[in-house]
C-alpha cells in the first residue's frame, strides 16, 4: 500500500501523447511498407510475409486464405504452419514444419519449429535447433537480425537478443518493431517500449501485438492510453487470443474474476491450448481461493509444457496483487523447481521475498535471477539496494527492526523509535489486534532506492512510503526537501497498514486500508491526512467526488488517487460514527473471513452498501458543501492588478473565496496592507485550510510582519501552521518572530517543535529546542534533542557536549556526564557553563 | 616505523610554529577598497570597510595609528585612497616598522578578477597581481594574515601562501568570480560571541574562517541557491588551503592566532589579581597541553588535562565569585 503526494505525474501526460501520435500515424502510412496490405511483388518470400502481416492484424481467416495462395508448397506448408501456430495447432504445424527443416536446418521453418518445441518443453531438441540460429553472424537483411533475436529469446540468451534488436532501431516493419517493444517491456523499459510499439503503429496502425504491447505499456502512467490502444485492438480483432489474454490479466488486476475466466474462454476458442491461457486460469484459481482448480490449472500447463513454472508464476502474481506476498514467495518457488534456468521466476522469488523481509534468501534468489539474465535491470537495481541496505544500522526495538542509512541512524532512531511504539500501543488498543512481527522499517535517504525496494525500479515520484504487511518502507526525511512530507505522517500512516493488512489477512479492500491510514493520520494530528480538503470540497461541489460505489475504481486512476485517498479517509471517518471503532473492527474481520462488501457491511454497520452511500453523501454535504460553494469560479474575470475591477467583485461576492483572496492578494501588492486585511481574513473564514505562503494566514501573518504587528503575525502562522503542518519555512518564521520575546515561549516551543519534526537533520533546531525543555526541567526529552543534534554534527561541538553533560548529571549519570564535559573543555577550556558542571559533577561546588 | 617518526617530527615542527604565533606583538591592519565599479557595489563595499575598521578599533582595540584604510573615496584624512602607488607605500613602511612577533593583517574588499594565470585584485587605478602582492609582502618581517575576500580571490592562496603566513580567499576555484558574500559574514563572524568555539572570550582566525563559512553557506542555502563562494584557509604554507568543513593540517596556527591582544589582569584587589593570573598560567599551560595532544599517549593526555582542567574549573569560578562581587 502505497501512500502518496501530490507531486505532478508528467510521465502520464507524456505517454499520453506518445499514444495518440501513434495512432494518428499509423492511421495515416502509407501502403508499400513491409507489414502493409499492399502486396510486394509476388515472390514467395512476398507471399509468406502477407501471411505474417494478416496474423499480426488478427486477420486469421485471411491469413489461412493467402497461405493457400503460395506458389510453392515448401512455402504453403510453412504459411500455414503459422497460421496453424496462431490458432494454437501445434501438430498440425509440426508436421508441416519438420519436413522443411531436414531440408533448411536455418531457415524460418528452424526457428518456428524451435520456438514450439521449446513451448511445449522439449527444450534440449529446440535448444539444438535454436543455437545455431542464434550464432549467426552474417547479416544480410534486418530479418536476419530478427531471426537471430528470436532464436536467443527462444534459447533465453536475452543480451544477445538485446544486441540483434539494437540493429534493428531503423527498420521499417511493424513486426520487428513491436518484437523490439516486446523486449523492452520485459526488460522493464516501458518508455522505450512505446517508442517501438509507436513506430510499429506508424508502419501498420493495425498490428495488434503492437497496441497490446502499448496498452500493457501505458498500464500504469495512461491508464487512459492504454485504454484507448485495447479499444482500437478490439475494434480490428475482437477475438484475438492474445488480446483476450490481456483483458484476463486486467481483469485480474481489477478482481473481476468473471470478466476473467470470459476473456480466457474466449481466448482459449481462439487458440487451443497455450500455455499463457493455462496458467491464468491458475491465477484465476488462487483469486477464486479454489485449491482444485488451481491445482488443475497446474497440470493443465504441465501438459503443455512439462518444465514450464508459468503457472505457479502467474498464481504469485496474484498473491502478489492480493498482497499474501508468503504465498507469492511460494508459488514462484514452485516455479523455479519446475524451471531451474527461468531468471523470472527467480526474480519474482527474490522480489517476494523482499517483501516479507527475508532479506538474505531474497538476495540467494535474486543472484541466481541475476546470472541468469544479466541483463535485467530489476534484478540489478534490487541487488543494489540490498548491497545499500546491508550497509544501515540495524535498530531493533520490540517487535520492530529498523533498518536506517548509518549516518542517519543516530537522529531517527531518537524519533522514529518512540512514534512506532506509539503507533502499536495505539493500533492494538484501537483494533484489539497484535500484528505478526517482525515488523521490518526500513528509511532510504535516496528515493529512488525506496522506489527501487518497493517496485524494482527507480521513480514512484508520488510515493512516501509502502507497506507490505511485516515490512514498511519509506523515504527519509532526507530524500525530500524540508517541508515537503511529514516523515512521521508517513510511518504512521504505513504503520496502520500493518495492522489492517494482517488484521485482515490481507483481504482489505485498498479503499478501506488507505482510508483507514489516513483517518489513523488524522486523529494522530488533526493536520495530517488533510491536506486534500480544498481540492475535495472544490471537486464535491462540480459533483466530482466518488462515493461509497466507485471509490474502489478511484484508486485504479493515477489522476483521481489524492482525492480517492482523502474521500477514503472520510469515508472510514463516517462509518466509524456509524458505529465506532467497533464496526471498523468488524469489517476488517467480516473481509478477513472472505466477506465481500455487501455482507461485511450488513455485519459491521447492519446497513447496505447503499445505506451507507445515502447516510455517505449527507455526511460529506454537511461537511464540505459550504467550503465548496466558496470555492466556486469567481463571478467575473478580472486581471490580478486590475484594483477597482477587484474590489468590485469581491464586493459582490463576499462569499467567494477566489474573489477575496484575488484582492486581497493585490493590496498586499500594491502596499495597501490595512486594506488587504479585510478580503483576507474573510477569505480565511471561508477556506481556513487553505495553505502556504500564498494562502490567506499567510499573507495575513506577512502584513501583520511588514506592518510591525509582530503578534498578529505569530498569530497568523499558528493558525496556518494548525492546518499546513508540513510548512517549515512557516514554521521557521514563527520561531524567528518568536526570538526570545516575552510572552512567545509558547509559539517558539510550537515552532521548534515542529521544526525538529519535518526537518530532523538541522542541528541548531534540536538545540534550542533541547535548552527550552531544560528550562522546562524536562530532562530526558531535553538529551532526546541534544544528542540528536551532536549526531549531526552541531554548530559548536563544545556547547553541544556540555549540554549533554549537564542533562546526563540532572539524570544521575555521572560518569556519562563528565566524559561529555570533559570532551567539551577540550574544545573549549574557558567554558564557564561546562567549568561548572564539570565542579558541580565533582562535588566541588 | 621511519614512517612513524617522520610524521611525528613535522608535528612537532608545526607545533614550534604554533607555540611561536601565540607570542604577543604588535597589530597592524590593512583594509584595502578596491575599485568598486558600480554605485550599488561603491555603497555595500564602504559599509563593510566601516563595519570592519570600526569593529577592529573599538572591539579589537587596534590603534588607530596601525590601522590602515585605504579606500576608493576615502573619507578623512588618515584614509588613502586605494591605489597600487599608496599600497606599495603602506607595505614599504611595515616592512620597515614591524618586527617578526608582529602580526599583520590585510584584508581585500571589492572585485576580484583574473585566473591562475594573473589573478588581480581591482585597485583604483592599475591593478596589482596576486604575484605583486606576494613580492609587496615579502620584505615584512611580521606574521601575516591575508584576507581576499573578493570573487576571484582563489588564486591569491597559492601565490600569498608561505611560512608564518595565514591566507584565506573567500573562494576556491578558478570558476567563483561572482561577487562574494564573504566581507559582510566575516564582519558578523568578528562581532558574535557564537564564533567563539573554543569560548576562550576571543576569536581566533580559524574561528572567525569557520563561523564565516557557515554564515556563507547558510546564506546561499536561506536563498535556494548553488553557493558561488567557498572560502579556504591555509597556514602550512602549501598553498592548497581547506574549506571550514574538511579537515587537515591548515588550521593549526590560525587556531590561535588572534586580532585582539591578552586581555591583561584588571582587578585592582591583589588575590583577584592572583587568582587571575594563575587563571591565565593555567589557560596557557591547557592550550599547550592541547597543542601537544597528537603526540601523547591518550591516557596520559587525559589524565593531565584533567588536572588542569578541574584547577583551572576552580580558579576561574574563584575569579568570576570575586569580580561580581566587586562589581
Amino acid at each position: 500500500m502505497k501512500r502518496r503526494n501530490r507531486v505532478a505525474r508528467l510521465g502520464a501526460a507524456s505517454l499520453a501523447l506518445a499514444l495518440s501520435v501513434a495512432i494518428v500515424e499509423g492511421q495515416s502510412a502509407g501502403p508499400g511498407r513491409a507489414g502493409q496490405a499492399k502486396p510486394e511483388p509476388v515472390t514467395e518470400s512476398a507471399q509468406i510475409q502477407q501471411v505474417r502481416v494478416a496474423l499480426g492484424r488478427g486477420q486469421v481467416a485471411e491469413a489461412r486464405r493467402l497461405a493457400d495462395t503460395v506458389n510453392s508448397s515448401a512455402g504453403k506448408d510453412l504459411a500455414s504452419a503459422l497460421v496453424d501456430l496462431f490458432e494454437g495447432k501445434d501438430d498440425a504445424a509440426r508436421a508441416k514444419l519438420e519436413p522443411l527443416v531436414r531440408v533448411n536446418a536455418g531457415g524460418d521453418a528452424a526457428l518456428e519449429l524451435g520456438l514450439l518445441e521449446m513451448r511445449r518443453g522439449q527444450r534440449p531438441q529446440a535448444a539444438r535447433r535454436l543455437d545455431p540460429l542464434a550464432s549467426v553472424r552474417k547479416f544480410g537483411s534486418p530479418d536476419d537480425y530478427y531471426r537471430l533475436a528470436r532464436a536467443a529469446e527462444g534459447i533465453r540468451e536475452y543480451q544477445l537478443a538485446a544486441d540483434a534488436y539494437t540493429e534493428t532501431a531503423s527498420a521499417p516493419r511493424a513486426d520487428i518493431q513491436a518484437s523490439r517493444g516486446t523486449m523492452f517491456l520485459l526488460r522493464n523499459r516501458p518508455g522505450d517500449a512505446v517508442e517501438d510499439f509507436q513506430k510499429a503503429l506508424g508502419f501498420d496502425a493495425g498490428w495488434i501485438p503492437a497496441l497490446l504491447g502499448m496498452a500493457r505499456a501505458l498500464a500504469d502512467e495512461n491508464p487512459e492510453g492504454a485504454k484507448a490502444a485495447i479499444e482500437e485492438a478490439t475494434k480490428r480483432a475482437p477475438n484475438h487470443p492474445d488480446l483476450q489474454i490481456l483483458l484476463a490479466e486486467r481483469a485480474l488486476g481489477a478482481e473481476d474474476i468473471p470478466a476473467a475466466i470470459a476473456a480466457l474462454d474466449k481466448a482459449a476458442s481462439a487458440r487451443a491450448g497455450f500455455v499463457e491461457e493455462a496458467a491464468l486460469r491458475a491465477a484465476v484459481a488462487y483469486g477464486q481461493k479454489d485449491q482444485a482448480a488451481l491445482d488443475a490449472a497446474i497440470a493443465r500447463v504441465k501438459a503443455i509444457d512439462p518444465m514450464s513454472g508459468l503457472g505457479w508464476r502467474r498464481a504469485g502474481e496474484q498473491a502478489q496483487r492480493a498482497y499474501r506476498f508468503a504465498d507469492a514467495a511460494d508459488f514462484a518457488r514452485r516455479a523455479t523447481a519446475v524451471d531451474v534456468d527461468d531468471p523470472y521466476a527467480f526474480f519474482d522469488l527474490g522480489e517476494s521475498l523482499m517483501r516479507i523481509g527475508d532479506e538474505k534468501a531474497a538476495r540467494a534468489a535474486l543472484e541466481r535471477s541475476w546470472n541468469l539474465d544479466t541483463s535485467s535491470r530489476v534484478a540489478k537495481n534490487l541487488l543494489d539496494v540490498l548491497d545499500r541496505i546491508d550497509t544501515f544500522e540495524v535498530v531493533t526495538s520490540g517487535d520492530f527492526v529498523f533498518k536506517f542509512p548509518k549516518d542517519e541512524a543516530a537522529v531517527l532512531r531518537t524519533y522514529a523509535i518512540p512514534l512506532a511504539e506509539e503507533a502499536r500501543k495505539t493500533f492494538a488498543a484501537r483494533y484489539g489486534f497484535t500484528p505478526e512481527g517482525p515488523i521490518l522499517v526500513e528509511v532510504f535517504q535516496k528515493h529512488d532506492d525506496f522506489a527501487v525496494r518497493t517496485m524494482g525500479l527507480a521513480g514512484l515520484e508520488g510515493a512516501l512510503g509502502a507497506c507490505f504487511g511485516k515490512v514498511v518502507v519509506m523515504d527519509s526525511p532526507s530524500a525530500r526537501e524540508p517541508g515537503e512530507f511529514s516523515w512521521q505522517a508517513t510511518l504512521w500512516h504505513e504503520l496502520a497498514h500493518v495492522y489492517t493488512l494482517q488484521m485482515s489477512k490481507y483481504r482489505v479492500p485498498r479503499w478501506l486500508t488507505e482510508g483507514i491510514s489516513v483517518y489513523e493520520e488524522h486523529r494522530r494530528q488533526p493536520a495530517w491526512g488533510r491536506e486534500d480538503a480544498l481540492p475535495f470540497a472544490a471537486g464535491l461541489a462540480r459533483g466530482r467526488n466518488f462515493g461509497v460505489k466507485k471509490l474502489p475504481d478511484a484508486f485504479k486512476r493515477p489522476e483521481s488517487l489524492a482525492l480517492a485517498y482523502f474521500e477514503a479517509s472520510l469515508l472510514v471517518e463516517h462509518l466509524v460514527e456509524i458505529n465506532g471503532e467497533a464496526g471498523l473492527r468488524t469489517l476488517l474481520a467480516a473481509y478477513a473471513d472472505g466477506a465481500k462488501d455487501t455482507d461485511a457491511f450488513a455485519k459491521a454497520f447492519g446497513k447496505s452498501v447503499d445505506d451507507v452511500e445515502a447516510s455517505f453523501k449527507a455526511f460529506v454535504e454537511q461537511r464540505y458543501a459550504a467550503l465548496g460553494r466558496a470555492l466556486a469560479d469567481p463571478p467575473a474575470r478580472v486581471a490580478a492588478d486590475d484594483l477597482p475591477g477587484l474590489r468590485a467583485r469581491a464586493a459582490q461576492a463576499p462569499g467567494n473565496f477566489a474573489s477575496q483572496m484575488g484582492l486581497g492578494t493585490a493590496l498586499v501588492k500594491a502596499g495597501d496592507y490595512a486594506g488587504a486585511r479585510a478580503p483576507l481574513e474573510r477569505a480565511a473564514e471561508l477556506a481556513p485550510a487553505a495553505t502556504g505562503a500564498g494562502s490567506p494566514r499567510g499573507l495575513l501573518a506577512e502584513v501583520a510582519e511588514r506592518t510591525g504587528d509582530f503578534d498578529r503575525a505569530r498569530r497568523e502562522l499558528r493558525q496556518l501552521l494548525a492546518v499546513d503542518h508540513a510548512n517549515v519555512v512557516a514554521a521557521r518564521k514563527l520561531a524567528a518572530l518568536a526570538g526570545d520575546a516575552p510572552g512567545a515561549a509558547d509559539d517558539r516551543d510550537y515552532a521548534l517543535r515542529l521544526i525538529a519534526d519535518l526537518d530532523p537533520f538541522d542541528a541548531a533546531t534540536h538545540v534550542q529546542l533541547g535548552r527550552r525543555l531544560v528550562a522546562k526541567s524536562s530532562w530526558q526529552p531535553a538529551l532526546v534533542e541534544f544528542q540528536a543534534a551532536l549526531a549531526l554534527g552541531p554548530p559548536n561541538l563544545a556547547e553541544a557536549h556540555t549540554d549533554i553533560g549537564e542533562v546526563m548529571f540532572r539524570l544521575g549519570r555521572k560518569e556519562e556526564a563528565k566524559r561529555h564535559i570533559l570532551i567539551a573543555l577540550q574544545e573549549a577550556p574557558s567554558y564557564a557553563r561546562a567549568q561548572d558542571v564539570l565542579l558541580a559533577i565533582l562535588g566541588r561546588e | 616505523m621511519r614512517r612513524l617518526v617522520s610524521v611525528l617530527l613535522l608535528l612537532a615542527a608545526a607545533l614550534g610554529v604554533a607555540a611561536s604565533a601565540s607570542a604577543e606583538g604588535n597589530r597592524y591592519v590593512v583594509i584595502v577598497q578596491g575599485a568598486s565599479g558600480d554605485p550599488e557595489y561603491a555603497k555595500t563595499h564602504r559599509a563593510w570597510v566601516d563595519a570592519l575598521s570600526a569593529t577592529l578599533r573599538d572591539r579589537f582595540r587596534i590603534e588607530p595609528s596601525k590601522l590602515l584604510v585605504l579606500a576608493e573615496q576615502p573619507k578623512n584624512e588618515q584614509e588613502q585612497r586605494g591605489t597600487a602607488e599608496n599600497v606599495r607605500a603602506v607595505f614599504t613602511r611595515l616592512a620597515k616598522e614591524t618586527k617578526d612577533q608582529d602580526l599583520v593583517f590585510v584584508m581585500l574588499i571589492g572585485h576580484g578578477t583574473g585566473d591562475a594565470a594573473a589573478a588581480k585584485f581591482n585597485l583604483v587605478g592599475p591593478d596589482l597581481t596576486s604575484e605583486e602582492w606576494n613580492s609587496l609582502l615579502k620584505p615584512i618581517p611580521a606574521r601575516i594574515a591575508f584576507v581576499d575576500s573578493t570573487s576571484s580571490s582563489f588564486p591569491f592562496l597559492a601565490a600569498i601562501a608561505g611560512p608564518n603566513r595565514i591566507v584565506i580567499t573567500a573562494t576556491n576555484g578558478y570558476a567563483q568570480k561572482y561577487h562574494t558574500v564573504f566581507p559582510d559574514a566575516f564582519i558578523q563572524a568578528l562581532l558574535t560571541p557564537e564564533a567563539d568555539a573554543d569560548k576562550n572570550g576571543r576569536i581566533s582566525l580559524l574561528e572567525a574562517f569557520t563561523y564565516t563559512s557557515a554564515l556563507v553557506a547558510r546564506h546561499y542555502e536561506q536563498a535556494n541557491r548553488l553557493a558561488t563562494e567557498n572560502a579556504v584557509l591555509d597556514d602550512s604554507g602549501d598553498g592548497k588551503g581547506r574549506l571550514a568543513t574538511a579537515t587537515g593540517d591548515d588550521g593549526a596556527i590560525a587556531a590561535f592566532t588572534y586580532l585582539d591582544a591578552v586581555a591583561a589582569p584588571t582587578a585592582t584587589d591583589p588575590e583577584t589579581r592572583a587568582l587571575q593570573i594563575k587563571q591565565q598560567a593555567l589557560t596557557e599551560q591547557i592550550d599547550d597541553l592541547r597543542r601537544r595532544k597528537a603526540v601523547m599517549a591518550p591516557a596520559l593526555f587525559e589524565a593531565e588535562f584533567e588536572k588542569l582542567i578541574v584547577e583551572l574549573a576552580l580558579v576561574s569560578r574563584d575569579v568570576r565569585r570575586r569580580t561580581s562581587k566587586q562589581n
